[in-house]
């Protein structure tokens, strides 16, 4: 129980979860753009015009969903080994 | 990191973002992950050591990143951003002559004494190697900076917030430092790295789009060169075209004339004391690599941190860069030198013109990330130094662990709230906090040049530790006064340089000179302290004996090297 725990709880795991979460979030964002407000540019003085459409959200939304994939894999590829014994305390000067 | 930072951001309404529902949602989700973090690692905790150092468990890769990850703190992220606008690549130096070797040193040669003599601290080798004096001076000292840099953060992630979302700054003062109390009284040392570790993958995932989408609408990296523009102030050149694209020698960056002594100032000034200074004895930073499972990882801790510090300033500095090239507000300023912004603005400008919402919402996510991160490493070093260094040693002894663990606790609450009032101290007068700040960034060289001098010369006496590191101090905040009232003038970066520098040099000499009239420690006390009597095991690692080289620290560091060398000679 307390192994399955520290599985599930291991860092790369959770680094997967939040990142899958924004992948799939961006992506249908930018498959759906119609969820987001338009943003009004403003007034720009900008002599490129560097803005992004929503389709910026899916390029993106995809790459993080792939690297949670990696995340995913490397933690149960190389599941943590749990030390029953804790690891000694140095001595206290 | 040791840039001097200006708390100074645009005048409200340039830089407001128009944040969606969605926006909201994927930072909400973020504070969810990050407290959740916090009860996670709260059933980690069970003695002092796990609350303070992780219980000395974590692997190498992890805290590896937050090793990087606890300076890459939004302060680093806009100052290095402005840096680049303003004075383009020679801010590389910052990063590949600065972090990374230091970095390399303190994996190769000094980690295994502060990992191999078992010390809590880096004060508390201090005290092991030189006695209560210089003990003394450097945990008050370094106590009393994170304190003042905790607040520093604090302040401007309420800047940021309310120049970007329109929020009062005083509901996203309390809401940050809530959090950040949160999850650190929760979990401690542990809850604080594995945040740093998140942070990282935020922040990038923020950055790296940033910076490939910019690049796409300047026309590439050939594109962008043709429309870096000369930065200009008072109708005067200061960086030209060519200082912005090349790295070497740097006189933009140094504000040294000649490039002879540019180029010393950037490698014995910024690269050896300020970076070597800040990167092997500040216990922020040393903190995290203690907290790894073994000598080896302890050691690699640093060097595999190295790796993404040589890269990550492409997607700070360029962004920077591109903002100047590209962005009209940047221009008018770079040409002028007035407008409605500052170079601290930068960042923001490139992540309001380029990102559509949605990205933006995790843009701002990985902002607000970086600034708690950046807190939450100033308060966890905080509260280690205070529980062990002062309470412990001098205030309280010899009481159960879960004392100390209670200790700390308080310590952080404590630390949060002398942060809220550090921060409004900072919002009435950011020219003092300011000051503060780089007089702080000055304490690290003589530090650095105590400790150098200390682990390799036995006969380095205790008195000489803490006299050498008094007047090694008292040089710099000379030198920075004498540069302020406008004795020594040099318009970039070189007072800082020149004042470490000559921090370094006091150091020595007067350390030297202590020495040779006071008596030393008995050789018997000094193991594992100093290099000569120091058992030859420590050095090495049994557990990466016979292991391929990238889990080994010297060869790792070689190829770290190399590669900055490389990179040195590319970007020339």
């Amino acid at each position: 129980m307390a192994s399955k725990l520290s599985h599930l709880f291991d860092i790369r795991n959770v680094i997967g979860a939040l990142l899958a979460i924004y992948g799939v979030v961006l992506t249908i964002a930018g498959f759906a753009p119609g969820l987001l407000r338009e943003r009004d540019k403003g007034a720009s003085n900008n002599p490129v015009d560097l803005s992004f459409g929503t389709d910026a959200n899916w390029w993106v939304g995809l790459a993080l969903i792939g690297v949670a994939v990696a995340f995913f894999a490397w933690a149960w590829l190389r599941p943590v080994r749990v030390e029953e014994t804790p690891p000694t305390t140095p001595a206290s000067p | 990191m040791i840039t001097t930072t200006t708390t100074t951001l645009a005048a409200e309404n340039v830089l407001r973002l128009n944040l969606g529902w969605l926006d909201y949602m994927l930072v909400a989700i973020y504070f969810v992950f990050v407290l959740g973090i916090g009860f996670i690692a709260r059933s980690q905790i069970s003695t002092s050591l796990d609350f303070f150092l992780s219980g000395r468990r974590l692997p190498a890769w992890v805290t590896g990143l937050a090793f990087i990850s606890a300076n890459l703190g939004a302060i680093e992220i806009m100052g290095m951003a402005a840096n680049g606008a303003e004075v383009g690549l020679s801010t590389m130096h910052y990063y590949w002559i600065g972090a990374v070797p230091a970095m390399l040193f303190l994996g190769v040669v000094m980690m295994p004494f502060y990992y191999g003599s078992k010390v809590r601290s880096v004060p508390e080798f201090m005290r092991r190697r030189f006695g209560p004096g210089a003990h003394l001076v450097n945990a008050i000292s370094f106590a009393l900076a994170q304190v003042l840099i905790a607040g520093v953060n604090l302040f401007l992630l309420a800047t940021v917030i309310n120049a970007l979302l329109g929020w009062p700054r005083w509901i996203s003062l309390i809401v940050a430092a809530v959090v950040v109390l949160s999850y650190i009284t929760l979990g401690g040392l542990s809850a604080a790295i594995y945040n740093e570790v998140l942070q990282f993958f935020v922040i990038l995932a923020a950055l790296v789009p940033l910076t490939v989408f910019g690049l796409i609408r300047v026309g590439g990296w050939n594109g962008l060169k043709d429309k870096v523009i000369d930065t200009m102030s008072d109708g005067k050149v200061t960086a030209s075209t060519h200082d912005q694209l090349t790295t070497w020698p740097g006189q933009a960056l140094s504000g040294f004339d000649s490039p002879v002594w540019s180029v010393i100032g950037i490698v014995f000034g910024l690269g050896f004391v300020l970076s070597f200074g800040y990167w092997t004895t500040n216990f922020v930073e040393v903190q995290r690599a203690m907290a790894s499972n073994s000598m080896s990882a302890a050691r690699r801790s640093p060097i595999i941190a190295a790796f993404p510090k040589m890269f990550i300033p492409f997607v700070i500095i360029v962004p920077g860069m591109i903002a100047a090239a590209a962005i009209g507000d940047m221009i008018r300023l770079k040409t002028s030198g007035e407008g409605d912004i500052t170079y601290n603005d930068a960042m923001l400008l490139m992540v309001r013109d380029i990102l559509p919402n949605g990205l933006l919402g995790v843009a701002v996510a990985g902002l607000v990330a970086s600034f708690m991160a950046g807190m939450a490493a100033n308060i966890s070093a905080f509260n280690t130094v205070f529980s062990y260094d002062i309470w412990q040693d001098y205030v309280v002894k010899d009481r159960p662990d879960s004392y100390y663990i209670m200790v700390g606790r308080i310590a952080t609450v404590a630390a949060a709230i002398l942060a809220i009032f550090t921060a409004l101290i900072a919002a009435g007068y950011s020219n003092l906090m300011d000051y503060l700040q780089t007089l702080f960034g000055f304490f690290n060289a003589p530090l650095f040049a105590t400790f150098i001098l200390g682990m390799f010369w036995k006969r380095m006496t205790s008195t000489a530790g803490w006299v050498g590191l008094v007047s090694g101090t008292l040089s710099a905040v000379f030198v920075f006064i004498l540069g302020e009232v406008g004795v020594i003038n040099l318009p970039g970066q070189g007072v800082p340089f020149v004042a470490a520098s000559a921090a370094f040099v006091v150091d020595i000499v007067v350390s030297v000179a202590v020495t040779t009239v006071t008596t030393p420690k008995p050789v018997a006390e000094l193991a594992g302290l100093v290099y000569s009597e120091t058992p030859r095991e420590v050095f090495q690692d049994p557990d990466s004996a016979g292991k391929a080289w990238y889990y080994r620290p010297v060869p790792l560091a070689a190829v770290a090297l190399t590669l900055t060398i490389i990179l040195n000679v590319v970007f020339h």
